[in-house]
């Protein structure tokens, strides 16, 4: 009698299945659930060999009645306390009909176990087709602000995910408010400046139309002028790293102000500071937009030992506003704020020089460094 | 895994064209064997159920054999698909992700290069990993490491190097020391008509030649050219002396030194053309030196052999050659030939 109910028990358990998990390209598997945690004890340090014969798995239809005469995939096995789990090593195909199969028989006898009932557990399982690729687009343009000075030299792209990088801005260009192409807006370059992950692109304004006096500036003037808007536009027709077009154009309006012809000026920057013993950001608010990514490399906080102190930078509102919260509490010390020479605001202007500063022979040019403004922390 | 060659006591030597390095790995596989034959019908079929996936997209890049234990080494990918253009060669197409072990009679395995003692040395100046090749435009940093030898003591490796002249033969005795050389390699391309210097020895085997020890070399196009091994000195631009003109529209595949009735031989394997055979008593006696433009056939003569679709050979013991070769079928087949058949 109590015979009968402990076979009525076990079979009443839940019996081990296999089942197919897609969890996008590269993270299908095969889950093996319902082992007894056991036995799952007694696989956890299995030979590769020992997981081709317990948990193969193949590619196609054929059927497991008869021996393979090929080998079943590689991939790598896991076991945890409740399951246990085949991965590929090579996504599997998609679309495509596959077999696997667990070999309990195996399993208990690996384990010094009494033979099961059912000595295998088979899924066959067809494969997702690829799921479709998600387009690019364009997610955000610095400066992320609505109005730009008309001596503008970079605008940033930020795009979804990795570009293909072409040539000369190839589908990007600025439309003037009747919708008309403003022509040789940017440098003609043979490559375009893309970032490292391929998902950045600076483009730059031609700095010979900025510049006065040179030769473009005095034929064809200043791309953009004080009191105009234009749209920046950016086809759709641009291709993805996987050679796919864009989900979307993107335009984007932007009115133009006075063109910004003087220095950063450091030296006047109101700096927010917190007090020692607390993790408040320092804020500095910049009396004009600086650089957007110049800004984030090239402002930092240095100790008085000459060791940068170790924080999180954020920049915000178009450049407008840079803040800095330490890693560790404020101590109550002295500290450098320090100005890398190459920080630039809009319009390619730096702390000592303006972007077009006209070279006077003889006068010494000035020189590019690291401008130093030191505060305290209390 | 751009190269294949078997060292001394059962080493392999796996030369990395992207990373610029050899490896001399110790797979502990030196239980001597005497096996004759391997009879693979459809080799590509059980890689594929190893990679999980069609025959088709199978792309085997190089092969070596193990002369102790007679296992065969296989470097493959998942990438014959996207093969398309016959001026490719596998490293063109894809790096190849997989090293296999075939015993001779048919069982393959995965050689796991997880707890595997090797030791490795780095190749100076290769070649720029952005430069493309003009009309191909492959990377000409896969041929960094275009082809590798072991003979006495030293490897031989091939490639393109990031000096003026890039075609480049590096010789590094083993085991590695500090010390390796690397000189520039001159040849005239009979079939072009001109010297040239950027294109990378596409097979080569370092061969006795009149009593010297010498590098036989075949090129894309296909001149077959002789380097005296001696003159092979650091920074030395070497003139190698072009024999023959084994002709256009062609790459060298693969070269291997065999005996048929007492007599030596080298078979040149060819992308398309029928394997080549050379006589070792033509070789050294050959005085030929092309200089000028060539038709194929100038020069030392040649046999041509049988074999269809062979893309690679290794000796296999002393009487057997074991060729990679695609049958009537359209099927890579893995099997032994006696040698006494080319």
């Amino acid at each position: 009698m109590l015979l009968n109910l402990l076979m009525l028990m076990a079979v009443m358990a839940d019996d081990p299945v296999i089942s197919f998990h897609s969890t996008g390209p590269a993270g299908a598997s095969l889950v093996v659930d319902g082992l007894d945690s056991a036995l799952l004890a007694k696989l956890a340090d299995l030979e590769p060999n020992q997981w081709q014969k317990l948990f193969p798995v193949f590619l196609g239809d054929q059927s497991f009645s008869q021996p393979s005469k090929h080998p079943p995939m590689l991939g790598s096995w896991l076991v945890n306390a409740q399951s246990l789990s085949f991965r590929p090593r090579f996504p599997f195909l998609a679309g495509r009909i596959h077999q696997s199969r667990f070999d309990l028989a195996y399993a208990h006898a690996l384990a010094g176990w009494p033979a099961p009932n059912q000595p295998y557990l088979e899924l066959s399982f067809t494969t997702p087709k690829e799921l479709p690729h998600e387009l690019a687009f364009v997610r955000s343009v610095y400066p992320d602000t609505d109005s730009v000075p008309a001596n503008l030299l970079r605008l940033y792209l930020h795009f979804s995910q990795p570009m293909q990088q072409n040539g000369a801005y190839a589908g990007i260009r600025i439309l003037d408010e009747a919708g008309l192409l403003i022509p040789h807006s940017f440098v003609a370059m043979p490559n375009e400046l893309w970032d490292p992950s391929a998902t950045r692109l600076t483009v730059l304004f031609d700095p010979g139309r900025i510049k006065r006096g040179i030769g473009p500036n005095l034929e064809l003037g200043a791309p953009l002028k004080a009191g105009m808007s234009f749209t920046l536009e950016v086809d759709a027709q641009r291709l993805d790293a996987s050679g796919k077009p864009m989900a979307r154009s993107f335009r984007k309006q932007f009115s133009v102000t006075a063109a910004n012809r003087s220095r950063i000026n450091p030296a006047s920057w109101l700096l927010q500071l917190p007090k020692a013993g607390n993790v408040h950001p320092l804020v500095i608010t910049f009396p004009k937009n600086l650089d957007q990514v110049l800004v984030a490399h090239f402002l930092r906080i240095v100790c008085q030992d000459g060791e940068p102190l170790l924080g999180h930078i954020k920049v915000s509102d178009g450049g407008k506003v840079w803040s800095f919260q330490p890693s560790n509490p404020w101590p109550a010390a002295d500290f450098d704020l320090q100005v890398h020479p190459h920080l630039e605001d809009l319009s390619g202007n730096r702390h000592y020089r303006l972007f077009d500063e006209p070279i006077v022979e003889d006068e010494l040019q000035p020189a590019a460094t690291v401008f130093s403004r030191p505060f305290s922390i209390r | 895994m751009s190269s294949m060659a078997f060292g001394p006591d059962g080493i392999l030597l796996v030369g990395d064209a992207i990373g610029g390095a050899v490896y001399a790995l110790d797979l502990k596989d030196r239980a001597p064997s005497s096996s004759n034959k391997v009879a693979i019908e459809n080799i590509e079929a059980q890689i594929g159920s190893l990679l999980g996936t069609d025959a088709s997209d199978v792309l085997v890049h190089d092969m070596a054999v193990n002369p102790i234990s007679r296992n065969i080494y296989l470097t493959v990918s998942r990438a014959r698909k996207q093969w398309t253009s016959p001026w490719s060669l596998p490293n063109d197409v894809a790096n190849a992700q997989v090293l296999l072990k075939v015993t001779p009679a048919g069982e393959m395995s995965e050689v796991s290069l997880k707890a595997v003692s090797f030791s490795s040395i780095s190749l100076p100046n290769p070649i720029d990993p952005k430069a493309l090749h003009k009309w191909k435009k492959t990377k000409k940093r896969v041929d960094a490491v275009s082809s590798m030898a072991y003979a006495d003591g030293k490897i031989y490796v091939a490639g393109l190097s990031n000096e003026e002249f890039a075609s480049t033969m590096r010789v590094i005795p083993f085991p590695f020391s500090d010390s390796q050389s690397a000189s520039s390699l001159e040849i005239f391309h009979g079939a072009h008509g001109k010297y040239e210097t950027h294109s990378p020895v596409s097979s080569f085997l370092p061969y006795q030649i009149a009593g010297k020890h010498h590098i036989l070399a075949a090129y894309l196009c296909t001149p077959l050219v002789v380097f005296r091994s001696d003159q092979l000195t650091d920074g030395a631009n070497v003139k190698g002396r072009t024999i023959a003109e084994l002709g256009n529209g062609n790459y060298p595949m693969d070269m291997v030194a065999y005996q048929n009735k007492g007599k030596n031989y080298v078979l040149v394997i060819n992308s398309a053309r029928a394997p080549m055979r050379l006589d070792a008593d033509e070789l050294n006696a050959t005085k030929e030196n092309i200089t000028t433009e060539a038709s194929p056939g100038t020069g030392m003569p040649f046999v041509h052999t049988r074999g269809q679709g062979i893309q690679r050979a290794e000796a296999f013991g002393d009487e057997n050659l074991l060729l990679l070769a695609r049958g009537p079928q359209g099927n890579l087949e893995l099997s032994t030939v006696l040698n006494r058949y080319f």
